[in-house]
């Protein structure tokens, strides 16, 4: 039994490591080159940097759509979380036992508070002309809402509130505004004029850093609170 | 030449860091292997030129997963195991 599923195993790897390299090797390949494409149309996008004009004009569609999963997963991770947390109900600062609350950790955090914002800020508008944007940008505010969170805040700006709500969904709600208002013009979905296009990806991707840093956060922070075993 | 070396060592440590994960018996020493990996695919990433993957994957493959997973262990290590009490 254990033979036959040995041989089995290793025919399948085999098959498909032929069928994998058969299907690289007659690949035919496309009659344009997109690299010489994006380079031509990089001048009409609005920004400097190639992949930022590739995420938000040219195949902006896609990073809508990404944006729309990512919002369906924190709203599907918050509606899992504890129907009772201690953090809404309480307007004061709560901070648990159990919560890693040493004084490096509060300080480091209430040091690094700016530095991360202005890094943050700083990735941001570097997206439009060299590497960064609005994920990386994001991922820096989550990472410093998580320190938040473990130095025992619950609130101030990371607290879950009706503004954390508003700003998580203000990202991909500002993105299909965006998106469809071109559509009042006649033009096509997300086709923004040239001579505005610099402008509204700026804008877009301004909500989408703070929008993706409070869902990032919102599914490190929808799990379990630190001293809640009950699972 | 010091770059092809660099880049095997890379390629090496990427090899060793994910065989240390999968196959650690500790959990926590899996999660801080786990996190290594991610930061040297990060390098990886440079190497390959594309900073833009590379910013991404520090921040949310080694980072912030690395958060959750080391939030994970300490739920774990708090809950009694019920077949091991």
């Amino acid at each position: 039994m254990n033979r036959a599923r040995a041989y089995a195993s290793v025919a399948l790897s085999v098959g498909m490591a032929v069928m994998l390299g058969s299907a690289v090797l007659t690949r035919e390949f496309p009659p344009f080159d997109l690299a010489v494409d994006l380079a031509e149309g990089i001048p009409r996008s609005g920004v400097a940097h190639p992949i930022t004009a590739v995420l938000l004009q040219f195949r902006s569609y896609d990073t809508l759509l990404e944006i729309a999963v990512l919002l369906v997963a924190v709203v599907v991770a918050l509606a899992l979380r504890d129907p009772t947390p201690a953090d809404e109900s309480s307007p004061e600062s709560v901070i648990l036992d159990s919560v890693i609350n040493t004084p490096v950790l509060t300080s480091l955090t209430m040091t690094l508070l700016p530095l991360m914002t202005m890094t943050a800020v700083y990735l941001l508008w570097a997206g439009a002309f060299q590497p960064g944007g609005a994920f990386q940008a994001g991922a820096v505010l989550a990472a410093l809402g998580v320190l938040w969170r473990v130095s025992g805040r619950r609130t101030g700006p990371f607290a879950a509130n009706r503004w954390s709500h508003v700003a998580l969904l203000a990202g991909f709600a500002g993105f299909l505004a965006a998106a469809t208002t071109t559509l009042l013009f006649g033009r096509p979905l997300l086709a923004w004029p040239s001579s505005y296009a610099g402008v509204i990806i700026v804008a877009i991707e301004t909500v989408l850093t703070v929008s993706i840093g409070i869902s990032l956060l919102g599914l490190f922070a929808s799990a379990p609170a630190p001293g809640d075993e009950r699972v | 030449m010091l770059t092809m070396l660099f880049d095997a060592l890379l390629g090496l440590g990427l090899v060793v860091a994910a065989l240390g994960a999968l196959w650690s018996r500790d959990l926590f020493r899996a999660v801080v292997l786990f996190i290594v990996f991610g930061l040297l695919v990060a390098l990886a990433w440079i190497r390959l030129q594309a900073p833009d993957v590379a910013l991404a994957e520090a921040a949310i493959g080694a980072g912030l997963t690395g958060a959750l997973l080391l939030d994970a262990i300490g739920h774990l290590r708090r809950t009694p195991h019920p077949e091991e009490s």
